[in-house]
């Protein structure tokens, strides 16, 4: 019996994450989900949490923005232009006449998007390329990691302006030309990672009973080193919205009438001296959505890792 | 530590020469004619023919990176602007500055702010001050900067009529464009000063200082802040760099003719050589500012400074130690 009161106590005051928990009533240890764990730790980071519920309403506000806004984003009234935020148009209306409510309400389709693929593209080729270098080591490590420093060596906003200056506007060039900037940032994550769980016995037990590399990498390596990857992915989402607005706000990422927010902000840039709505909103938009997506990434950080926690 | 510094340098070259290949690859696929757009539309296909052999566009892609990478080290020669004529060095040595000052005065901006209320949230944590500084913060880096700097455009100069909302001649015309530049940075800053500050301060040797009678202030700028230095150098030379090319929206914003001016308009003319030349520049400038910091580290701990000294003669030694101070070494 001591020796569990020894090790409650331990959890408790380690914090780290334990698959077992002490149960009174059956006077047994229960199993405990790994990730209620983590979502209790989570729970406990009030902010992270206002930063989830912002997120959740963000992509639900996403979702349904044909019900929320069902006028469309391009929906222009001559009549009613720069019109100052009423009970009609709540954000007021823009240069056209357009409802500015309606196009941020449509631009978090955009933005989310943006932020998500250029994430994933920008992940994928990481991950697969820091597998590659800390598994194997040696030579290829070199190689890898050397191409990834001149990558790293130019500003990440320099190089997704000249990459979108090669492939012209649109979409999923603009996804491309953001996430090419941070694959190194998951490449050297991922390798580090793999670096520190490679030389540990089960990869040695897995190698003798005959897996191939690639198993090893993915049903082994990858797992154990997905924390920090997800962390990475959710605060990597929150920069690439950043960038992708910039991008677009310089002319270099979509175009009006598409309600990117960046591009909301260029088109009302003109007008700032006399109507203060048209670069208002579109503006708050992006810093709640990145404010969530960096208090949430913080959160989950020191949920998934508490030796990580600042 | 020269052979050091020696060894970064010729570390340096062949991630320069990757950049050089990267960028020329990059605006080798950019589409649009460099021939077409210094002739005009008007111009005849032998005058275009002429042209592209002039320039040597007509070369495989192989050929024209050669001559590029030829001419760029034996003559220091960037190319020519398709739109002015004039060559791309000369255009970027005159725009440098500008942007080089606002980066500057913006990353000594984030480091005030930064510095001053991450040790101030650290001594007093969890207190009024330390919640609305964090909260704030994480503001600062969620916002983008150019946004701010409308915002700001609105507030200071529309509104209230206390600063200019463009240029950048006068000092006056300075504040707005590095206060907003430098407000994400400090944000970033403030966030690892606090950090390392509240990791520093549960040190002994604080609690040493403290029962030797030392007053707080010295505790803290001297004892401690001194020892939570390096990853906010860390942290500042990064953002240094980041601004020199995050640069490019405020310049824009605020209409500063520097670096980031140039470069947007380069790209929206597809003028080819500014543009591969702008962010070579800039991306040589960083390598150097990152060698800056890493060399900075040894002047702020003796630690490091030991580290370099490929064979430490024993008369060097007590000088380490004395420089860094009784107690100030944790590990």
């Amino acid at each position: 019996m001591n020796n569990t009161v020894s090790f409650k106590e331990y959890i408790l005051k380690t914090g780290t994450a334990s698959v077992q928990e002490y149960s009174a009533e059956n006077d047994n240890y229960v199993r405990k989900s790994q990730l209620r764990e983590i979502w209790g730790r989570f729970c406990k980071n009030k902010i992270a949490l206002l930063g989830l519920i912002c997120l959740l309403l963000l992509v639900a506000m996403a979702l349904f923005a044909d019900v929320i806004a069902p006028e469309g984003y391009d929906n222009q009234d001559l009549y009613n232009k720069f019109a100052l935020p009423s009970a009609e148009h709540w954000f007021g209306t823009d240069n056209v006449g357009r409802d500015i409510f309606d196009r941020v309400v449509h631009g978090s389709r955009i933005s989310l998007t943006v932020g998500m693929i250029s994430v994933s593209i920008a992940a994928v080729v990481g991950i697969l390329l820091g597998s590659i270098a800390g598994y194997y080591g040696g030579r290829t490590d070199n190689i890898i990691m050397r191409i990834l420093d001149v990558f790293m060596s130019v500003p990440g906003i320099l190089l997704s302006l000249s990459i979108a200056a090669a492939l012209g506007p649109g979409l999923f060039n603009l996804m491309i030309a953001v996430g090419i900037g941070s694959v190194p940032g998951y490449a050297r994550i991922v390798r580090a990672s793999i670096l520190s769980v490679k030389e540990q016995e089960y990869i040695e037990a897995a190698h003798c009973i005959g897996c191939s590399n690639a198993r090893i990498i993915f049903r082994h390596v990858l797992p154990n080193c997905l924390a920090p990857i997800i962390v990475q992915a959710t605060l990597g989402v929150a920069s690439a919205i950043l960038v992708a607005s910039s991008m677009s706000f310089l002319g270099l990422g979509l175009e009006p009438p598409i309600p990117e927010w960046g591009a909301m902000l260029s088109v009302g840039r003109p007008y700032i001296r006399d109507y203060w709505h048209l670069v208002a909103f579109p503006g708050i938009a992006i810093m709640i959505t990145v404010f969530s997506l960096n208090v949430f990434g913080d959160g989950l950080r020191d949920a998934l890792d508490p030796r990580l926690k600042q | 530590m020269s052979r050091y510094i020696l060894k970064r340098l010729l570390m340096m070259i062949p991630v320069v020469i990757g950049v050089i290949v990267l960028v020329f690859t990059i605006m080798y696929f950019t589409p649009g004619d460099p021939a077409e757009i210094m002739l005009g539309e008007s111009a005849t296909p032998e005058q275009l023919a002429a042209k592209r052999a002039e320039l040597g566009t007509d070369q495989p892609y192989l050929v024209q990176l050669g001559n590029y990478i030829k001419k760029l080290v034996l003559h220091g020669d960037l190319g020519t602007s398709y739109t002015t004529g004039q060559s791309v060095t000369s255009e970027i040595v005159a725009k440098f500055p500008t942007t080089f000052k606002l980066a500057f005065m913006s990353v000594v901006v984030a480091v005030f702010i930064g510095v001053t209320a991450g040790v101030i949230s650290a001594t007093k944590q969890y207190s009024i001050f330390d919640h609305v500084a964090r909260v704030v913060a994480l503001f600062g880096v969620s916002m983008p900067s150019f946004w701010l700097g409308l915002m700001s455009i609105i507030v200071f100069s529309v509104n209230l009529g206390w600063f200019p909302s463009s240029g950048f001649d006068k000092p006056i015309q300075w504040v707005l464009p590095s206060l907003t530049l430098g407000f994400a940075s400090a944000g970033t800053i403030m966030r690892m000063t606090r950090s390392s500050m509240l990791e520093v301060i549960r040190q002994d040797y604080i609690r040493t200082a403290r029962s030797k009678g030392q007053t707080e202030w010295v505790v803290i700028t001297k004892h401690a802040l001194k020892n939570a230095l390096i990853p906010i150098i860390t942290v500042a030379g990064l953002q240094f760099g980041g601004l020199l090319g995050g640069s490019v929206l405020t310049e824009t914003i605020f209409s500063i003719p520097g670096i980031g001016t140039l470069m947007v308009t380069a790209i929206k003319q597809r003028n080819g050589p500014i543009v591969q030349g702008s962010v070579l520049f800039t991306a040589v400038v960083f390598s150097f500012i990152n060698l800056a910091v890493d060399i900075l580290y040894s002047f702020v701990d003796p630690r490091i400074r030991s580290q370099y000294k490929s064979k430490p003669k024993a008369d060097k030694v007590p000088k380490a130690v004395k420089a860094g101070k009784a107690g100030e070494v944790s590990e």
